[in-house]
């Protein structure tokens, strides 16, 4: 039985058609990776799926929900927020508040925890992601790569049933990517269902339970790791996985 | 009073208030200018001066710069010499009125060229342009483009300054105004205003579209 | 220059300063309620407020403030006249040229502040808004947590320079009578014709009065800006403090 299924989510700017009826569907425990090059609208997908973008057409089944994804009931959308957690290119930290808080903010106002039981949690998580120490300091006090791992541990906090990964690891210098994916290695492996966009084929390669090929707005090729990357089928996919040669 | 003769008799200041304007605005961009690049330089002599210049400035009421102008620049005149007593008072508005926008030209300058990226001109050292044409070729464009939103609130707030010149007896629009309603004896007060608010809008209205089709001509400037 | 007059008038001056305070705080009090309330509206587009609030917003950004003073001078009592023949009861007779200097510099705070309030309000990065819904928050809760907080030390500077041309711009309130520090020194200055020692002492005031409050809202800019965006040494609140141990930490 599928956790989330989305249907012909279409989606414009401006007369440009970014995506173009796709049919996607992930189930408890998979870790889909989406590739693609860029504007392919790998982002502007995996942000429909959690409205922070909200898409023109589409239907959607969440726990045996459904939802219009053009016109979404606002408690819908709420109630989709506090299941589905996102973890951002850019870390997206709240930069007015400390390490802690940044978790602590989610857990208060979008699950309803006690400021208490929120701080437990919150100092929790960190310890998972080896960064107690450093709970009381500024986003701006800290490196990339720990911004992104304090960004995975603000997502997983709220015990979301999936995780939205946008390019966990493209804003990071390269010393520091082994970190945030060991950390996501870490939580596949411990059932969290993901969907992940990124450019690392090995990690993908490692991790995923399905591959899915985006390019110009629709899903081009599907299938589990070793067919997508040993056996491409479309044309587009070999050229896409043969120009980033270096990464497999 | 009807309608059109209320509009005839303020525009009739209209070339008194732009003269002002242009003149003022020219004048106060070059003393603007000069302050930033002291406030740039390096001994503390010229910083000084740019810093004390900008203080005074910004603390001072353009109504009390204009008077102080007015009545302070002629003594400061006679003790070199110079009898300005027959000068035109709109010397005196354009002077007063440079002197004290100066300053925010100053700042608006200079901040900009603080805010152009340091990465740009390292580009061009390394493309081997020298500090000259660097500076010609990129940072001073940088600075204007980064200044221009600012120099626009500016221009308007002078256009707003030159109604205080009516205090050292200058016709312009508002001078004019002021003169109507003494003479229509509180009838038509209200109404002589608010036209001459409009008058002073659709002055404003004009500078923004200005700025604004400018920005849309060289938006690939700016990105 | 007549130096002893200078000295002798300026506790004259100083008496009024006074008027010139009370009439730039109350006017910015009221003009920054309103400016927020203006502000909202835009940005929420709220249909047939929203216009109107742009028309008047560029209409006072764009008018002398002078001629703003005597369209309410003018205006504000034949409004009166107007409720009152309505049967409202208001009394347009009494109306004082303070509360008439208030009004229209109220008026005038609001709308340019309002656009300082969006301009930091849209300083503040999108992706923070953003990053506030991914976890759950209702929207109105991401702007009150995440981003007015990062709003307010934007606003500062903006607010302070508004603030300044201000109290500047209340010089121009002794041409409806008011007697404050420029009501005064015309006063003054009339008796002797010593204009430009009796302006000097007003400049010196005004310059005095300006540093001041241009300190202080300096002063409260820092002081804000570290409360929000770090606040180092701050122990966290409601937990027993970690004990001091050197964590591995893998790759930092």
């Amino acid at each position: 039985m599928a956790l989330l299924t989305v249907s012909k989510v279409e989606k414009s700017f401006n007369q440009n058609k970014v995506l173009k009826k796709i049919d996607f569907q992930i189930s408890k425990g998979e870790v889909i990776v989406i590739i693609g090059p860029s504007g392919s609208g790998k982002t502007t997908f995996i942000s429909s799926l959690n409205f922070l973008n909200k898409a023109d057409s589409g239907k959607m089944t969440f726990k045996d929900k459904q939802i219009n994804l053009a016109s979404p009931k606002k408690d819908d959308v709420l109630w989709v927020r506090r299941h589905i957690a996102m973890v951002f290119q850019n870390y997206n930290l709240f930069k007015n508040k400390t390490a802690v808080e940044n978790i602590t903010e989610g857990l208060i106002y979008g699950r309803g925890l006690s400021k208490e039981a929120a701080f437990k949690k919150a100092v929790q998580e960190l310890k998972k992601v080896g960064l107690e120490e450093k709970k009381d300091y500024y986003p701006s006090q800290l490196s990339g790569g720990q911004k992104q791992r304090i960004g995975i541990a603000r997502a997983t906090a709220l015990q979301p049933d999936i995780i939205l990964f946008d390019e966990p690891t493209s804003a990071l210098d390269p010393e520091l990517v082994g970190t945030v994916v060991r950390d996501m290695d870490k939580l596949a492996q411990q059932g969290q269902t993901m969907i992940i966009v990124t450019h690392l084929m090995s990690f993908a390669r490692k991790v995923a339970t399905k591959v899915l090929f985006f390019d110009d707005g629709q899903i081009l090729e599907s299938g589990s790791p070793d067919q997508i990357f040993e056996h491409p089928q479309n044309k587009r996919t070999q050229a896409f996985l043969s120009a980033i040669a270096e990464d497999r | 009073m009807s309608f059109s003769k209320i509009i005839i008799s303020l525009l009739s200041g209209l070339p008194n208030t732009l003269t002002l304007l242009v003149f003022s605005f020219i004048f106060s961009s070059l003393i603007g200018i000069l302050v930033a690049w002291l406030s740039l330089q390096k001994d503390k002599v010229s910083r000084g001066i740019a810093r004390v210049y900008t203080g005074l400035v910004r603390g001072t009421p353009p109504l009390l710069m204009l008077l102080l102008t007015y009545y302070g620049l002629p003594k400061l005149l006679s003790f070199i010499g110079i009898d300005s007593n027959q000068w035109a008072k709109i010397f005196f508005g354009i002077f007063g009125l440079s002197v004290g926008w100066g300053g925010y030209l100053a700042e608006a300058f200079r901040s900009a060229y603080l805010s152009v990226d340091k990465g740009q001109i390292l580009a061009a050292y390394s493309v081997g342009m020298t500090d000259q044409a660097a500076f010609k070729e990129i940072t001073l464009p940088q600075t204007f483009s980064i200044a221009i939103p600012n120099i626009e609130n500016l221009l308007i707030g002078l256009l707003k300054a030159t109604s205080l010149v009516y205090v050292i007896g200058l016709a312009d629009m508002y001078q004019n105004a002021t003169s109507l309603s003494n003479v229509n004896q509180g009838v038509f007060q209200l109404q002589i205003f608010v036209i001459l608010a409009f008058i002073y809008w659709v002055i404003a209205l004009g500078i923004e579209w200005f700025f604004r089709d400018y920005r849309r001509r060289y938006v690939h400037l700016n990105g | 220059m007549d130096f002893h007059f200078m000295v002798q008038s300026l506790p004259q001056l100083i008496s009024v300063v006074p008027v010139t305070l009370y009439i730039s705080v109350i006017a910015i009090i009221i003009g920054f309620i309103f400016a927020a309330l203006i502000a909202i509206i835009r940005e929420k587009n709220i249909k047939i407020l929203s216009p109107i609030c742009a028309f008047v917003v560029s209409f006072v950004r764009g008018t002398p403030i002078i001629v703003q003073l005597y369209v309410v001078y003018y205006g504000l009592p034949q409004f009166l006249y107007f409720l009152e023949n309505s049967g409202v009861n208001v009394r347009p007779n009494s109306l004082p040229q303070i509360f008439i200097a208030i009004f229209a510099y109220s008026i005038n705070a609001s709308a340019n502040l309002s656009e300082s309030i969006r301009s930091a309000y849209h300083s503040v990065d999108h992706n923070q808004y953003l990053a506030a819904l991914s976890v759950g928050m209702k929207p109105s809760t991401g702007i009150r947590r995440i981003v007015i907080p990062q709003l307010v030390p934007n606003l500062i500077p903006n607010f302070s320079n508004f603030f300044l041309d201000l109290i500047k711009d209340t010089a121009l309130v002794y041409n409806i009578g008011i007697v404050e520090i420029m009501g005064k020194s015309n006063i003054i200055a009339s008796f002797g014709f010593k204009y430009l020692e009796t302006y000097l002492d007003a400049l010196f005031l005004y310059l005095v009065i300006c540093f001041f409050f241009g300190k202080i809202l300096q002063i409260t800019e820092s002081v804000v800006r570290k409360r929000v965006f770090n606040k180092k040494s701050r122990p966290s609140r409601g937990y027993e403090p970690i004990r001091e141990r050197k964590v591995k930490v893998e790759g930092e």
